[in-house]
């Protein structure tokens, strides 16, 4: 600079009046600088489009109930002869089974007839739909029943041989519907065919019989006709709950849905772990002051500074049970992860010209990083530290298993884990550690790998209730693979710990 | 918001203090850059410039002199490199062809004087104005001149010579400066 008494009065005057001058700029010009230091303010759309799918799926879980159907009474059309149109099932009015259903009237032909009549989806109203289907007795959709049936609440024998019926097709159950009006009137049953290897099932066909609800304590149950010691296999029979002369009741297990629906919600603190991968291994034997590089062993997680930053979790899968305990779970996950890194200035003066071009922010200039251990000389003045963010935006698709390790009552228990194919789709400046002798942070947005592998392992406590089963618990969630790809020295592998708190609901 | 916050701030890359800082100085920058640009336009790109290169390098800032002093001197390094960027150097006006310029009454609008004289100074040629801007107001000697403009000293010295005496009389023309007593006793003199 040129000395201020060497001005003239000329070069005074003008130094005075353009220092009065004053300019306003163009709104646009501040936001271009926003939009160059802080880039373009996105609309949210993938996480607001993601969470609305979520929310749809879990609305559209626990509110829209399949219909049921409804269903009258069926299978009396084995008391019309069998030339006769056999209606619908749905059509047939209730009849007593008493009159019109006695062993007598039963013939083999009738049971053919009707057996090649009566289509299954018209078929019997049952309030069972939620307990378990038997496997070997379950039906094809749409497959010709045998509207098997019996009346006997007398105290007569039971003509069991007159109802074997070796020449019964061996369609299987029909399917089950619950039926509000069969409910509602407290009546709960069941038609059960048998096929005609009875002697598999070890006993006479089932019978079944309208029970009033309140007759017995429970809701669900069907009487059984024959021996009071029959039981026949395949049905999940619980407890007999009562028996009566001819008639023997039974309550069967509640059926377990195959499958399931949970959402979850993960608020976490995220970490990262830093190793050089120069040598493969990393020592404490750093020494301070000399080129990052120098150093060939160092702690970097103790020499880079960081701090953990929230992030969160949020997604749905759903389960197939393959028994009670063991269910296999794949969905869809959203994850926001992010840790800040701190930075000193160390050098005296760093010459950054308004030409310079390499920036952490696409700007100008270095970010100087005093990577040292935590050593009192080694470390900058606090007012000169910057905090830097790195942020990512990931979307997973976790694959695993949820054990119920135990459960009492509304309580239980249970470990999960997932492997989780990983897309990265953030595209903020990225600060690394410069591979040079430099000891400086850069961009390293480009070398970010957009695709990673991520495993999780928690653990949780549920609650049922209702349909629900409310669980809460701990998450560690770690990245497999490096956070950049290529041959950058410096491995970086972040880590989540979180708390999962989710909700699972059976699906019908 | 005190300074010591606003640049606290703007190191954390916080957006209300690096708003904060462009409030306080845009106005003033935008006076630096319209001296040295062609346009309005032009001298607005230039401050969006700056003011990029002021938020990412603000780190580099000692606490050393004035803040104002700081962000002015990248601000005229930003002009500078604009002005190359863009070849605006280009135009070789010599004083001969200079003094043909003729400064209309209407090009100069009756303003505060501030406005005038900065308005006067624009006038002038791309180069001439550079070195004034540079030496006559914002302090750098010809040594430093040349090597921002990658010209000689000599150079430098030749052109502000110019650039004064051309704004000199522009602004007399304008009326904004009395002719010097010199001149007038001079005139006189030779009348006589």
């Amino acid at each position: 600079m040129k000395n201020p008494l060497n001005r003239d009065e000329f070069e005074n005057y003008l130094e005075q009046q353009v220092s009065q001058h004053r300019m306003y700029p163009s709104d646009h010009v501040w936001r271009s600088i926003q939009q160059d230091l802080h880039g373009h303010k996105k609309w949210p759309a993938l996480t607001i489009i993601t969470l609305f799918v979520i929310s749809a799926l879990v609305v559209g879980t626990v509110l829209i109930r399949p219909q049921h159907q409804s269903i009258t009474y069926a299978a009396n059309g084995s008391a019309k002869k069998p030339s006769e149109n056999i209606e619908p099932v749905s059509k047939q009015p209730q009849e007593n089974l008493e009159e019109h259903l006695s062993p007598q009237h039963i013939t083999q032909q009738t049971i053919a007839d009707v057996t090649k009549n009566i289509d299954i989806d018209n078929a019997i109203p049952n309030a069972f739909a939620d307990y378990d289907n038997i496997p070997e007795l379950l039906p094809a959709e749409n497959s010709i029943v045998n509207p098997a049936i019996a009346v006997n609440t007398t105290s007569a024998p039971f003509n069991a041989a007159a109802l074997t019926t070796p020449a019964l097709d061996q369609k299987k159950i029909s399917k089950r519907a619950s039926t509000p009006d069969v409910a509602k009137n407290n009546i709960n049953w069941m038609m059960v065919t048998m096929p005609d290897e009875s002697q598999a099932l070890n006993g006479p066909l089932l019978h079944f019989s309208m029970l009033p609800k309140t007759t017995h304590k429970n809701n669900f149950m069907f009487s059984l006709g024959g021996s009071p010691s029959f039981t026949p296999k395949g049905l999940n029979i619980e407890t007999t709950v009562a028996q009566e002369p001819g008639i023997t009741a039974f309550k069967f297990k509640p059926r377990s849905d195959k499958f399931d629906f949970q959402f979850f919600a993960t608020p976490s603190i995220s970490y990262r772990r830093l190793v050089d991968n120069v040598h493969g291994s990393t020592s404490n034997n750093y020494v301070p002051g000399i080129p990052y590089g120098a150093n060939y062993k160092v702690d970097l997680s103790r020499s880079a500074r960081h701090k953990p930053a929230a992030g969160y979790e949020a997604g749905a899968t759903i389960g197939y049970k393959l028994n009670d305990r063991l269910t296999l779970r794949s969905g869809f996950q959203f994850d926001m992860r992010q840790y800040d890194v701190v930075a000193y200035k160390s050098s005296p003066d760093i010459t950054n010209t308004p030409t310079s071009n390499n920036s952490f922010t696409g700007g100008g200039g270095s970010v100087p990083q005093n990577i040292n251990a935590p050593h009192p000389a080694a470390i900058a003045p606090v007012n000169d530290a910057i905090v830097l963010r790195n942020r990512y935006y990931e979307m997973s698709m976790p694959i695993g298993v949820d054990w119920k390790a135990w459960s009492s009552g509304r309580l239980s228990w249970g470990l999960a884990t997932a492997i989780q194919p990983t897309y990265i789709f953030n595209r903020e400046p990225f600060s690394i550690i410069s591979s040079d002798t430099k000891n400086s942070l850069v961009d390293g947005s480009k070398l970010l790998r957009q695709w990673n592998i991520n495993t999780n392992f928690e653990t949780y406590l549920g609650y049922t209730t209702g349909e629900f089963r409310w669980q809460i618990g701990p998450q560690f969630r770690y990245q497999v693979l490096p956070t950049l790809a290529g041959n950058y020295p410096i491995k970086e592998h972040l880590l989540d710990y979180g708390i999962k708190i989710g909700f699972v609901k059976s699906l019908p | 918001m005190t300074e010591q916050s606003i640049l606290s701030g703007c190191l954390q890359h916080d957006p209300v203090a690096q708003r904060e800082l462009y409030n306080r100085y845009s106005p003033k920058m935008l006076s630096v850059c319209y001296r040295f640009a062609q346009s309005r336009e032009d001298a607005e790109d230039m401050l969006q410039e700056g003011f990029i290169k002021v938020f990412t390098q603000i780190h580099t800032f000692q606490n050393k002199g004035a803040f104002e002093g700081w962000v002015r001197k990248i601000i005229v390094h930003t002009c500078i490199n604009f002005l190359k960027k863009y070849k605006k150097f280009n135009e070789n006006i010599d004083l001969a062809y200079a003094s043909y310029l003729q400064v209309k009454e209407e090009t100069v609008p009756s303003l505060m004087q501030a406005k005038q004289v900065v308005e006067c100074i624009r006038l002038l040629p791309v180069g001439y104005k550079t070195v004034l801007n540079l030496y006559a107001i914002e302090g750098y000697n010809h040594k430093e001149i040349a090597e921002m403009l990658d010209i000689e000293e000599s150079t430098s010295r030749s052109q502000y010579t110019r650039a004064k005496t051309m704004l000199e009389g522009i602004l007399i023309k304008k009326k904004i400066l009395e002719k010097p007593e010199e001149e007038l006793n001079w005139a006189a003199a030779f009348k006589k």
